[in-house]
């Protein structure tokens, strides 16, 4: 069927190369009107596809000849129509959103919902972390990758009925880029654009945005950026509409205004801690979403929200108990999805400890633990173990990686020639390390106790901090390593600890990407840090010990960042993240754990629903069964 | 009587000014901060500093001692307590740090619903709770004594969140009677007037958001009911039952009254005092949120919101939302002295 559509639609041009209209495809998809097995085969206005009544025919001489239902009788297909398009489709999360200013927030429910009702220029590929165009139909760089030009999509309307165009594009950018422009409010926080975009005002990479026409516009960047394209999917820098912004101001993503954008979904309403509505959006450029409302209802506690899975009060949730997800797992009328992992937890060293600058003390503890053990136990089938940094769906991750084997002899020989053949409890600290207030909490040479820091609460990296870091200790101890497991308080104390460099031992953390792009993972640990950064010479750069990344420093790791940063060739920035991931493996930098993907629970009344590891899940897609 | 509750309304005011300046000292001795809870794992130093700068928060917290040794008297008010005080007296609660929206906007939706279900959940409480008790002591050592005393030992005991989850399993999921948490279905269409979503729909003549509203709060108010219920059962019957034992019971038996009229009239309201103290403590308990069941049957009260703001260091929230129910059970302390003057007219306050 496939085939038949793009054989109606592709153009060949002068140089053989064949072009493949979207639009047309899916047009020429509609419009499929072609004899099957099952009958004859049309498309309905929400894309699926079948004979409205199913025959069993089997093919005599070449001939089709009906099976069944014999002629005259009528099938059980016949008499249940095909599932009716539409509905409300109502999924269950643990908490509300903070805000439906995607420029302002950091959490991942904010995102879910501006996901659907904003659009950036590009987005990810579905089920990948690959940049495809959405409200732009192309960007393209020049040379040097200086400058981007983008070819905008025309015709796009915002929900609230203005158009779509350059205007609105420079709009957006420039109140995310100026401080003192009247829509880049003082109590708002901009956090992502200076994180990507490296500052605000005259700091920013992206210096100018000009308007060539109205659907096209020009980036222009003080310095190359190789992930550009990825950095332009993020949530974060989805488009809303200039016109909202006068009307709300300051309110423009607060419940009583939502968030007015392009998206394939339209803002209802949002009542706090309660849920939050969205209606298709009719005049989608992409098509109208098979659904009519998303609900998305927030429930906290994980047992409850299951509960409603199975009550039928909600089709889908995020966030499950591994009990729940096995009994999903085992109920017919539940299934799971797992949208694939962009994330890694890890176990880091304290490099301000004298024993853990010593490469033998690091590799001891690599040996030592049974890293599939605690995948089989905590993780279950949803984990896989992580031989690198970047998971195995990013660009950058390293094959070639001889991962640490599990022997606690080797472990045990690591630590003899660290100096402790007799084991290790105690550790001394190689340098002072200061609080936020620049009170000397250890000082130089003091003993403390080796211990692990365990997560205080659950992250999507670790689903199970405490019972990991028990394993984790019990399979130490047999290496002779006895450590001390430490609570340091809750999740902001934690935070607040790391960075400062005060969690002295061991700790957990990990680590979620933002936009795909290794970059993004690397760098924001290892590169530069603003302070390095001295002089328009990058060669003479000296990468500093970073007392939030537990004072590691490597200047190689470093540099490499840097021109993995600015490479935009592709091909070359995969062997930059390669070569970092194995100097890191050599290094012993941290121990990488789990890459963990997550597991959705659906009903089976939905299907089509695409969880992304990047960027906002596809609910245009999602097709309801009344 | 007037003079009365005047002194305690003026007396409500150092107390309400010293809980907030316990709040507030507690808050910032708790180690984390604001903008690391803001920015989770992307927390670095330099966009930690901008962030606490654009919140105020590298201000001192009670006083500026360095701007007085300058000579900068205003300096030396500008703290981040007095700026809060201030705001407080001109009515202001402030705004959350991380959702930038006012907290008094949030407490006009989310106190009605914590006081919705709170006093739904006491009149449940009340009701079964002193019947219990004076059924109880009327039968002393009775089956029905027992049975009574065991239920409400063990709704005190049951912890609410195993109940709360036994009840969806068997109310929304085995039998589909009630729905799983939430005020509201979102398809019901409701004109909001106060917030009180039984008044709303009574007030605008909706019955199916009635019906829908009473179906959402079965199943937590129940659940929150349970505590109280039994606190309020094992009082009212140890209370009943040394006023029972009390001479003018007897009297009044030998005057040859009813049971009921010896029950109601003369022992109960005698035997009232303790439990209306203890009534209006679980009141005040309940009006202040209950994490647990708000959690759990994900009512979008003040109690988890508050909960999730102490960890989320959102500042603003945890003074306002804690100032609220310290002034709950001011005024409910209040009205509980008030009412002894009401049932027992040896009590006077003038």
């Amino acid at each position: 069927m496939i085939f038949a559509a793009i054989e109606k639609v592709a153009v060949e041009d002068a140089d053989g190369v064949l072009h493949i209209g979207r639009q047309a495809l899916r047009d020429a998809l509609y419009d499929t009107n072609m004899e099957g097995i099952t009958g004859n085969i049309n498309c309905n206005d929400t894309g699926d596809c079948a004979d409205p009544l199913i025959r069993v025919t089997q093919i005599q001489d070449g001939v089709y000849v009906p099976v069944w239902p014999e002629a005259g009788e009528m099938g059980p297909a016949e008499a249940a129509p095909p599932p009716a398009a539409g509905g409300t489709f109502i999924f269950g999360r643990g908490g509300d959103s903070v805000q439906l200013d995607p420029a302002i927030v950091t959490d991942g429910e904010s995102f879910r919902v501006t996901g659907q009702c904003l659009e950036p220029l590009y987005q990810y590929e579905p089920s990948s972390a690959t940049p495809i165009p959405a409200l732009a139909t192309e960007c393209t760089a020049n040379e040097d990758g200086t400058e981007w030009t983008c070819s905008l999509r025309e015709g796009v309307k915002f929900h609230d009925g203005t158009d779509f165009n350059a205007d609105a594009v420079i709009f957006n950018f420039e109140r995310w880029r100026f401080t003192d422009n009247p829509y880049h409010f003082e109590s708002q926080v901009f956090e992502y654009y200076e994180y990507m975009w490296a500052g605000f005002d005259d700091a920013s990479v992206i210096t100018n945005v000009e308007k060539i026409d109205d659907y096209t516009v020009k980036f222009v960047m003080s310095a190359p950026v190789a992930p550009f394209l990825a950095n332009l999917a993020m949530d974060m820098f989805a488009i809303s509409s200039p016109a909202a912004f006068e009307q709300y101001g300051e309110d423009y993503g607060l419940p009583a205004a939502g968030c007015v954008g392009t998206g394939p979904f339209k803002f209802v309403e949002w009542v706090e801690g309660d849920h939050i509505t969205v209606e298709a959006n009719d005049d989608y450029w992409g098509g109208r979403p098979t659904i009519d409302e998303i609900v998305w209802r927030v429930i906290p506690d994980d047992s409850a929200r299951y509960l409603a899975l199975k009550a039928g009060d909600i089709h889908a949730l995020e966030q499950a108990t591994i009990e729940d997800i096995q009994a999903a797992d085992a109920d017919p009328e539940l299934y799971v999805l797992a949208r694939p992992a962009l994330n890694t937890g890890y176990l880091a060293f304290n490099y301000a400890i004298e024993e853990m600058r010593d490469i033998n003390f690091r590799k001891a503890v690599a040996h030592a633990i049974n890293r599939n053990g605690l995948q089989e136990n905590f993780f279950g089938a949803y984990g896989e173990v992580a031989t690198n940094f970047l998971p195995p769906l990013m660009l950058g991750h390293n094959d070639a990686i001889e991962d640490w084997t599990y022997d606690t002899d080797l472990a045990k020989q690591y630590l003899a020639d660290a100096g402790f053949p007799d084991g290790i409890s105690e550790v001394t600290l190689a340098q002072d390390i200061v609080d936020a207030e620049g009170n000397v909490v250890y000082t130089t040479g003091e003993k403390i106790p080796l211990r692990l820091y365990y997560l205080p609460i659950t992250r999507f990296y670790f689903p199970s901090p405490k019972e990991v870091a028990e394993g984790m200790a019990a399979d130490l101890a047999k290496a002779g390593i006895n450590v001390a497991l430490e609570l340091a308080g809750d999740w902001s104390t934690y935070l607040g600890l790391r960075r400062t460099g005060q969690l002295a031992g061991l700790y957990q953390l990990g680590w979620g990407g933002d936009n795909g792009d290794p970059d993004n993972f690397h760098a924001f640990f290892w590169g530069f840090g603003g302070g390095d950064r001295v002089g328009d010479d990058p060669s003479a750069w000296v990468k500093t010990p970073d007392q939030r990344e537990g004072f590691y420093a490597n200047q190689e790791v470093a540099t490499l960042c840097y021109e993995g940063q600015i490479n935009p060739d592709r091909a070359e920035r995969e062997l930059i993240y390669q070569q970092i991931e194995q100097l890191l493996h050599d290094d012993v930098a941290r121990i990488w754990l789990v890459h963990n993907n997550t597991p959705l629970l659906f009903s089976n009344k939905v299907s089509g629903y695409v969880p992304q590891p990047v960027g906002a899940d596809y609910y245009e897609f999602t097709v309801l069964e009344q | 009587m007037t003079r009365y509750i005047v002194s305690r309304l003026i007396s409500m005011i150092p107390t309400l000014v010293g809980v907030t300046v316990v709040i507030f000292l507690f808050l910032r001795l708790i180690p984390g901060d604001p903008a690391v809870a803001m920015l989770g794992e992307h927390a670095g130093q330099e966009n930690v500093e901008r962030i606490r700068e654009q919140l105020g928060l590298n201000r001192p917290q009670f006083l500026d001692r360095e701007a007085l040794e300058q000579g900068d008297v205003k300096g030396f008010f500008d703290s981040q307590y007095l700026r809060y005080l201030g705001r407080l007296f001109r009515g202001d609660l402030g705004a959350s740090i991380h959702r930038r929206i006012p907290i008094a906007e949030t407490l006009k939706e989310r106190f009605p619903a914590t006081a919705e279900l709170a006093l739904v959940s006491i009149l449940i409480g009340v009701m079964v709770g002193v019947t219990a008790g004076i059924v109880s002591a009327a039968r002393r050592n009775s089956v029905l004594d027992a049975s009574s005393m065991i239920g409400s030992l063990m709704g005190v005991s049951i912890p609410i969140y195993w109940l709360g989850l036994m009840e969806m399993m068997v109310f929304a999921v085995a039998l589909d009677w009630l729905p799983i948490g939430g005020r509201l279905d979102h398809d019901i269409e409701l004109e909001v007037v106060t917030n009180f979503y039984l008044i709303d729909s009574i007030v605008t003549g909706n019955g199916p958001a009635l019906a829908n509203t009473l179906q959402h709060l079965a199943l937590p108010a129940v659940a929150l009911a349970t505590h109280p219920m039994s606190i309020i059962a094992r009082m009212t019957r140890s209370s009943m039952l040394d006023v029972l034992s009390a001479d003018y019971i007897r009297t009044a038996h030998s005057k040859g009254l009813r049971e009921g009229v010896v029950l109601f009239r003369h022992a109960l309201k005698n035997a009232f005092l303790p439990v209306i103290t203890i009534i209006g403590l679980q009141t005040g308990t309940l009006l202040a949120g209950a994490i647990l069941t708000e959690t759990i049957f994900a009512w979008p009260g003040i109690g988890k919101w508050v909960y999730d703001a102490i960890l989320g260091r959102d500042y603003p929230i945890v003074q306002g939302g804690t100032l609220l129910i310290a002034l709950i059970f001011v005024i409910v302390n209040l009205l509980v002295d008030v009412s002894y003057a009401f049932i027992d007219p040896r009590i006077h306050y003038d």
